[in-house]
């Protein structure tokens, strides 16, 4: 007997159907995979951001817990760059909080630049610079802030300059009512400025 | 032989569909709740919390608080399940350290219990009047504790602090051992 074989194919109309209906699952998936992309970016920052401030937290809380808070004394460092924290101990010995602060020019035109840096003093070719060190007087260790994301911006001179997207925004020292609390206040485009560091310790505390 | 190539007719590739359809949500409902839950617990001990909750701890064993008065913590906890602390009970200058403290980290609540939990959480799932929803989440989040410790502590103190960021209120929590 010979057997009759199916060798039809498929129409146009089938192909046509086809081809449509995966182009509108691939459209439509594309959009939730670039979604995860963007989410996993955002929680290996988050978690770069919370690994440095729990480290630094850890280290400065551990020299006010284990050897207790005497005094402390802010004051600026040089140029205005920043906070110097000067934390005199239980045990006679000093402990340095250095936050440099210093604002690059973010405006990406040079349209924006009369508006973004020229009324806060910012020069157009200055880049960012943020960093945070700790240790004994004299001993200071560089606590560099991780690269969450930057930005090389063309100056009209010539040259580029850094913007960050992690930035030390504010930072608010008090010893008010003998409570010494500082709070460096850290904002990222993804991630807002929920990720700071706060410290906050008796002074004299017995 | 005549082949059946009629394919699907319009109801079975609607029930299919309706099938479909009913487990991905089944699915969605199930999953996404959990996301939620997954971002409220990245603020559970957190390192802040942490340090915040060892200085209220500090004040709870500090020698100027009468932990076992008549009427004082012990006893609330003895009879209640778990006691709420207030500076206000500690001697004069804890007293001043303990509030400006509190203030200073967004203390919302400070709940002393026993060193394990689980009658305290049975407490709660029975009657959580006076706790907000977050923090009835965090108190069933937590294990029992049913290991004794090694300091030799009988209660824990659970810390709820409010935090503000962006203009945009969320909590925190952290709890710790008390030596009393």
């Amino acid at each position: 007997m010979i057997r009759k074989l199916n060798n039809k194919g498929m129409t146009a109309v089938e192909i046509l159907v086809t081809f449509v209906i995966i182009i509108v699952i691939v459209v439509s998936m594309y959009n939730g995979i670039l979604d995860l992309k963007n989410k996993e970016t955002i929680s290996s920052y988050k978690l770069s951001l919370v690994t440095y401030n729990n480290l630094l937290t850890k280290d400065i809380q551990d020299d006010l817990i284990k050897i207790g808070l005497s005094t402390v004394q802010t004051s600026a460092l040089d140029g205005n760059s920043g906070y110097r924290i000067t934390m005199a101990l239980k045990d006679g010995t000093k402990r340095i909080l250095e936050i440099k602060q210093i604002f690059g020019c973010s405006a990406v035109d040079s349209s924006d630049v009369s508006t973004l840096c020229t009324p806060y003093n910012i020069p157009e070719n200055r880049s960012d610079e943020f960093s945070i060190s700790y240790g004994p007087e004299g001993d200071l260790t560089e606590y560099p802030l991780p690269d969450l994301g930057h930005e090389e911006i063309n100056n009209s001179s010539g040259g580029t300059r850094t913007i960050y997207s992690l930035r030390i925004n504010a930072v608010e020292v008090s010893t008010a009512n003998q409570v010494f609390s500082l709070h460096i206040i850290m904002s990222h485009p993804d991630l807002g400025d929920r990720y700071s560091i706060d410290i906050v310790s008796p002074i004299n505390y017995t | 032989m005549k082949k059946n190539n009629k394919g699907f007719v319009l109801v079975e590739t609607l029930v299919v569909t309706v099938f479909v359809m009913a487990v991905f949500s089944v699915i969605y409902v199930n999953f996404y709740p959990l996301v939620g839950e997954y971002e409220r617990r990245e603020f559970y001990d957190d390192v802040d919390s942490k340090y915040g909750a060892y200085w209220i701890k500090r004040f709870i064993q500090s020698s100027s608080y009468d932990f076992y008065r008549s009427g004082g913590l012990n006893a609330n906890i003895t009879s209640n399940g778990y006691a709420n602390f207030q500076c206000s009970e500690l001697g004069s200058e804890d007293r001043n350290f303990c509030s400006e403290m509190w203030s200073r980290l967004g203390i919302n609540k400070v709940v002393v219990t026993t060193y394990n939990i689980q009658t305290f959480k049975d407490k709660i799932q029975s009657n959580s009047t006076g706790f907000t929803e977050n923090f009835v989440s965090y108190i069933e989040y937590l294990p029992n504790f049913e290991v004794a410790s090694e300091n030799g502590a009988k209660f824990r103190v659970l810390v709820e602090f409010k935090q503000t960021s962006e203009d945009e209120e969320y909590y925190s929590y952290a709890n710790m051992e008390v030596v009393k």
